[in-house]
């Protein structure tokens, strides 16, 4: 038990650095960064000397740069992200209300990479010939493309000549909503899918020339049990360690997905706040990303263990 | 040659004329030219030659094994379905029926994700679509059988735990899982220590004796044939150049390959006096 324990402990422990590292740099570079907050807020409006000298003291904009990160840092220990300086509402839930949009896209585009990915992958893992051409110069295209491009492609089809999908917005309703999302998702999901697809195929090809398919051929199962029941189980587990990662990599590409869309989710509102400075939500939004990304990285570690039974504690009892 | 008038008539296996073919045109190459083999019920016949002379590949014609792109004339009849030009129905119900097959390195051949008792059970959950209970308990009668100690707590552990030589027996046990009539062994002691090689010889011989089993048994052992086997089948580059009862070819050799064969053999070359290196020819 112990033995499962300490490392876990470990790794919360320096997941605990890393946002920690992250935090410091993010705020640093928004520091650093030219331009100040306070002159986004009073453009295109006169303002006083002393309004402005308010909002100055109530972000410590006039404290050194360690005493206004520790003072931040202090707020965000206790889930208290400041106030956007943007929308003068605080950050937490501003984050909260953008949340559901973000996560239902990128849950939906998830879904789209693992069951097209994987399906297609061991699709042309299994037949080879035209299937698999097909599959690899599909995919070649698909990861070459950037999302914006996608993106722009896909409206243009399906949104605006055909007219199938929504070009912008997220909908109301669960269904409504998975109709809005879907030219999004397909936006967020391509190149990674292709990743997966590529790997998948990689791997399941090496999993069905291993000997111990041949032993479940020779034992007479039929062709989907031997590759569903016997090389898939080996097969899959880069998949699931290059999923961890490409799964928590969508809330980057996110901001760019969600801004073409016209979604409020918290990928745009990361765009946003980039560009008028409002360093609260940058902040908070960069580091909930970095945090997911690391978190994810953590399932995926614990995952292994469990998934390969030859990398379990050796001499460690059970 | 079997006399017997029992309900199944002729041998479990019987390869006749087997001409095997890889590759077209300039590239073709014949792997199996008119091979003949056949294996009785309760029979061990060893199969032996040196390596590349296609006793894999002869075995594997009994299961359906032959590789892709292959051209195959003769006949390869087990329990007396014939699986040259047979289609994949009938393959499946020789592999799901009467022939099981164990290899070299039972560590390759054994599923690394699946604990013990789940790979043996798969043969029956699978191919006879038993229940998880039934089979388990089956597993465990199977493990016993093939003299592995404590089978139960043996079906929770993964491959990566045991020994080859456990491993190997584990093989055995999957292989009988369904009752086989025919058991083909390629090489299934070539891996292991000395003193396991005469155990799963020695469980070979007694499943052959309890089960009435058919054995093909691959080697490049002679010794180890000329011990164990009732008959040996010796091939050179695709062709079967001798065969008869183990120990007639083990002592009167008539093929002046099986000579080489047998003189290659290190027993034999420590018996008489060593020939100095870079001596006569
Ligand atoms: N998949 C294949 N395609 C084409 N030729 C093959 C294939 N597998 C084996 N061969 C060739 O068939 C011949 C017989 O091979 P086989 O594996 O039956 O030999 P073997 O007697 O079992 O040798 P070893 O003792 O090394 O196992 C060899 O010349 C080999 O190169
Ligand atoms: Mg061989």
């Amino acid at each position: 038990m112990s033995a499962w324990l300490l490392p876990l402990a470990r790794r919360v422990g320096s997941l605990a650095l890393v946002l920690l590292a992250t935090s410091f740099i993010v705020f640093g570079a928004m520091y650093l960064a030219p331009g100040s907050p306070e002159s986004f807020l009073v453009r295109g409006n006169s303002v006083t000397q002393e309004t402005l000298q308010a909002i100055r003291d109530q972000y410590h904009l006039d404290e050194p740069f360690l005493s206004q990160y520790v003072l931040w840092l202090g707020g965000v220990v206790q889930g208290d992200f400041g106030l956007s300086i943007q929308f003068r509402q605080p950050v937490s839930e501003l984050i909260a209300s953008r949340v559901p949009t973000t996560a239902l896209l990128v849950g939906y585009a998830a879904v789209l990479i693992l069951v097209v990915g994987v399906l297609v992958g061991v699709l042309a893992a299994v037949k080879r010939g035209g299937v698999d051409g097909t599959a690899i110069v599909v995919s070649t295209v698909a990861m070459a493309t950037p999302s914006f491009v996608v993106a722009m492609a896909l409206t243009s089809l399906f949104a605006v000549t055909l007219g199938w999908f929504p070009a912008f917005g997220a909908g109301e309703g669960f269904g409504d909503r998975l109709w809005h999302l879907t030219l999004p998702a397909v936006a967020l999901a391509l190149s990674s899918a292709a990743l997966v697809l590529r790997t998948t195929r990689t791997s399941m090809i090496g999993a069905l020339g291993k000997e111990y398919v041949e032993t479940a051929r020779v034992r007479g199962f039929s062709s989907s049990r031997v590759v569903w029941g016997q090389a898939f189980r080996g097969g899959i587990v880069p998949v699931v360690t290059l999923a961890g990662l490409v799964i928590s990599g969508l809330l980057v590409t996110t901001t760019i997905v969600e801004t073409v869309f016209g979604l409020n989710g918290i990928g745009s509102l990361l765009v946003q706040a980039v560009n008028v400075k409002d360093f609260p939500v940058v902040q908070a939004v960069i580091l909930i990303i970095v945090a997911v990304f690391v978190l994810s990285n953590l399932v995926v570690d614990l995952l292994y263990p469990v998934l390969e039974p030859r990398a379990r504690a050796k001499g460690g009892a059970r | 040659m079997s006399g017997s008038t029992q309900m199944v008539d002729g041998p479990v296996l019987a390869i006749e004329q087997l001409r095997l073919d890889v590759g077209t045109g300039e590239t073709a190459v014949r792997i199996l030219d008119g091979v003949g083999l056949s294996c009785a019920a309760g029979e061990i016949v060893g199969l032996v030659g040196e390596s590349g002379s296609g006793k894999s590949m002869t075995l594997r014609t009994a299961v359906g094994l032959a590789p892709k792109g292959a051209r195959l004339t003769g006949s390869v009849r087990v329990a007396g379905r014939e699986l040259v030009g047979a289609g994949r129905r009938e393959v499946l119900r020789v592999r799901r029926e009467v022939a099981a097959m164990i290899f070299q390195d039972p560590r390759a051949h054994v599923n690394p994700y699946q604990r013990i008792g789940a790979f043996v059970a798969d043969g029956l959950r699978r191919t006879r679509g038993w229940g998880r209970a039934r089979a388990a308990q089956q597993v465990v009668s199977l493990l016993d059988e093939v003299g592995l100690p404590d089978p139960e707590t043996l079906a929770d552990r993964y491959p990566h735990e045991l020994s080859g030589g456990m491993l190997q027996r584990v093989m055995i046990a999957s292989a009988l899982s369904t009752e086989p009539r025919l058991l083909l062994a390629d090489e299934a002691t070539t891996a292991l220590d000395v003193t396991t090689q005469a155990e799963i010889m020695g469980l070979l011989r007694r499943l052959r004796e309890e089960r009435g089993l058919a054995i093909v048994f691959v080697t490049h052992d002679l010794d180890l044939a000329a011990a164990s086997c009732d008959r040996i089948h010796v091939m050179q580059s695709g062709v079967v150049v001798e065969q008869g009862p183990a120990l007639d070819v083990f002592e009167r050799p008539e093929h002046p390959y099986t000579r080489k064969l047998l003189d290659a053999m290190p027993s034999r070359l420590d018996a008489e006096a060593p020939t100095p290196i870079g001596g006569a020819a």
